[in-house]
């Protein structure tokens, strides 16, 4: 077990952060992970999917597991996404860059938790198709397509930031 | 700003950050988990003992059974006792987890293999494989995986000769760190800090007038084993607190205005599928049961002075309910050419001449084409959702405004909501300058449904209904009486009793000064939820 913790942690914390866009989420995250790995671990058949994608599949329900809980609890929360933080006299050039980093982890956070997922998986983390599809439990051909969509969302989102995102992230 | 190319997405993407996870908190975590394994290890032992003892008991009783009995081949069995082969334990038994069954847990994955898509929660009734819903309030019997919580069991360790060690360790630590002069203004948090068996954080706050400052603490990880596991200083770097400047303790209003201001922001709200019990691997609800909660507020701040509510970053909701007459139209789709119709007639939505394909998925069937899509229920052929995602819109059109939009989406509502829906709150919008999307509840009582959304987005140029999803088939059942509610008052003075109130000093952005406020320091978990027939912290961790 501790093996394995050491061996994955990283993985596992870095995708619910990119996920979640917040470090305390993360981390809550990243324990519930565990805690869930380890009382599944004699359920565990290495058959169906190697160690490090099972891992990952249970890190992807734990998100949407949060995301649909936060998504009810925003009623009345009383939060709406954050907005972009001033600048802080950085030059020009070293600002425009991190504004434009800032957008497009902004414009991440605003996909679908479907697309964010294999953008995640996909780009940030370097999985290929057939990896990805066996975390998120879906099929290559489904992989590609969301990847496409991701990737056409990000564009529209990153030429046109006030556009609408959140529908339908629980259907499909 | 010009339009990026896939590459150069990609490219950021690639180039965001990859950060660490703390020390501190990954050592924490690997010392609770080698803990729990241990845990996990030494039931699994008992229970497999107490098999053996019941199995060599069973044999036992067997033989003085046949030894004493009349002799008859045909060893009819005395009253009460077992003549079944003595069966191999399961694995579930040995190893003493209360989990999923193993073809269970096969068939589940089998069907999340087949799954494309993450369920629609307003489908979950007809959809969720597994999933056992209890027609009878969350309340009216206590399931056995939900236990209310009467305390931070989970965070705090009752055995307090190992609690007090660990924060002896930590004391001992931090004071090395900052001297002693330095650690006398400090002061252990409870609320802030972690506990579980053998090992925690613990946390020191400053104090200032006798009152925590949270926005500068020390967080020490410790282990009874161990010793010290990791120190981390959350420090108020950008802003130097200067005592003359904080509010007069003295003035605060008393802990029980507090109190009454946290009991008066208690809403009710109605979950028509609360989990009651999880499936210990995914999380998942296992077991759902209606329920009406006051909902808990994340984050929550009371002014020390004025005992009014201080928003932090938020922006409140207004939940005016909107009067709806529904129509209860029917909306379903049993065919391709049923679908056709749907779509291009009823629904009006650009169906391309090309094609329409149909998709058979795990109890829900779609309905394809280049722009879109349509999905329904396999069973019923009820619309649960469909999508226009490639409509293009002209950007010589007017723009119906927000309230206009609105509008047009509540009378796409109202066709087809089921009789026993007569009112809607706006919960969410967002709005983007080509499309709108909404989201409703349904409203019972007064209360809404938190689980039942009716989500509707609008094309503004053309006010043509682009997206929807929600269940239009069901008005929500069993939902509890609102006579059988505790008053706010008295669910709040139960859940303040163990998750109270404190008076502190923060310091938020765009403030000049720090506040003092009432406020909990420990935070609300996803699992849990307050009870408003019982008025009791309902935890459902799996």
């Amino acid at each position: 077990m501790k093996g394995m913790y050491r061996t994955y942690y990283r993985d596992v914390y870095q995708f619910l952060l990119f996920f979640t866009g917040n470090e305390n989420d993360a981390e809550d995250l990243t324990q519930e992970v565990f805690i869930r790995l380890l009382r599944a671990l004699p359920q565990y058949d290495s058959t169906r999917s190697g160690i490090k994608t099972w891992i990952m599949s249970i890190a992807k329900h734990t998100a949407v597991d949060h995301y649909r809980k936060r998504k009810l609890k925003y009623l009345f929360m009383d939060k709406w996404i954050k907005t972009l933080p001033t600048s802080d006299g950085l030059p020009e050039a070293i600002l425009d860059a991190k504004e434009e980093k800032k957008r497009v982890e902004e414009a991440l956070h605003k996909l679908k938790p479907q697309y964010r997922m294999v953008m995640i998986l996909r780009c940030i983390k370097g999985y290929t198709i057939k990896e990805t599809a066996e975390v998120l439990e879906c099929s290559e051909a489904k992989v590609k397509v969301d990847y496409h969509r991701a990737i056409k969302m990000l564009q529209q989102k990153l030429r046109l930031p006030r556009e609408g995102g959140w529908l339908h992230e629980l259907v499909e | 700003m010009s339009w990026l190319s896939e590459e150069e997405i990609v490219k950021h993407l690639r180039s965001l950050e990859k950060k660490e996870p703390r020390e501190t908190f990954v050592n924490g975590l690997e010392e609770r988990l080698l803990t729990e394994l241990q845990m996990v290890k030494k039931k699994q032992a008992v229970k497999l003992f107490v098999w053996k003892a019941a199995s060599i008991t069973t044999v036992a009783l067997l033989a003085i059974s046949l030894t004493h009995g009349n002799g008859n081949d045909n060893h009819i069995p005395e009253e009460g006792i077992s003549t079944k082969p003595i069966a191999e334990p399961t694995i579930q038994e040995k190893l003493g987890y209360d989990t999923v069954a193993p073809e269970y847990l096969s068939r589940q994955e089998h069907t999340v293999h087949k799954t494309e898509s993450i369920p629609n929660p307003n489908t979950m009734k007809q959809d969720a494989p597994g999933v056992e819903h209890k027609n009878e309030p969350a309340s009216s019997k206590t399931p056995k995986q939900a236990n209310t919580v009467q305390n931070t069991a989970r965070q705090q360790d009752e055995a307090g000769s190992s609690l007090s060690e660990l924060k002896q360790i930590a004391t001992q630590r931090f004071q090395q760190l900052i001297g002693k002069q330095q650690q006398q203004q400090f002061e252990i948090n409870d609320a802030l800090s972690d506990y579980a068996e053998g090992h925690g954080d613990v946390v020191f706050v400053r104090m200032l007038k006798g009152i925590p400052y949270v926005e500068e603490r020390y967080r020490i990880g410790v282990s009874k084993d161990l010793g010290v596991t990791g120190v981390q200083y959350i420090p108020d770097l950008d802003r130097q607190v200067d005592p003359s400047m904080l509010p007069d303790p003295k003035k605060a209003i008393p802990l029980a205005q507090a109190e009454q201001a946290f009991a008066k922001q208690l809403r009710l709200a109605y979950v028509e599928k609360q989990a009651i019990k999880r499936d210990p691997f995914n999380g998942q609800p296992k077991v759902t049961s209606p329920s009406v909660q006051y909902v808990l507020p994340d984050s929550f701040y009371i002014h020390a002075e004025t005992g009014e509510r201080v928003l932090i970053d938020e922006n409140p909701l207004s939940l005016q309910p909107i009067e709806v007459k529904p129509k209860a139209e029917s909306l379903r789709v049993g065919s391709l050419e049923e679908a056709k119709e749907v779509i291009t007639k009823q629904l009006q939505l650009d169906l391309e001449p090309s094609g329409l394909a149909q998709q058979k998925g795990d109890k829900q069937t779609r309905y394809v084409w280049e722009n879109g899509y349509v999905l329904t229920e396999e069973k019923t052929g009820n619309v649960v959702a469909f999508n226009l995602s490639g409509k293009s819109n002209s950007l010589n059109a007017s723009v119906l405004t927000e309230a206009q939009s609105e509008e047009m989406a509540v009378r796409f509502l109202e066709q087809y909501l089921p009789a026993g829906i007569d009112q809607l709150v706006r919960s969410d919008v967002d709005a983007g300058e080509h499309q709108i999307a909404f989201r409703f509840l349904p409203v019972f009582n007064q209360i809404p449904v938190l689980d039942r959304v009716f989500e509707v987005s609008v094309d503004r140029q053309s006010g043509q209904i682009v997206a929807f999803s929600g269940d239009l088939a069901h008005a929500p059942e069993n939902l509890p009486q609102k006579s059988d509610l505790i008053a706010p008052e008295m669910a709040a003075k139960q859940y303040l009793s163990h998750t109270p109130l404190q008076l502190v000093y923060i310091w938020p952005k765009n403030y000049e000064k720090p506040l003092l406020v009432y406020t909990q320091l420990k935070q609300v978990s996803r699992y849990e939820f307050l009870d408003a027939t019982t008025g009791k912290l309902i935890d459902t961790r799996p």
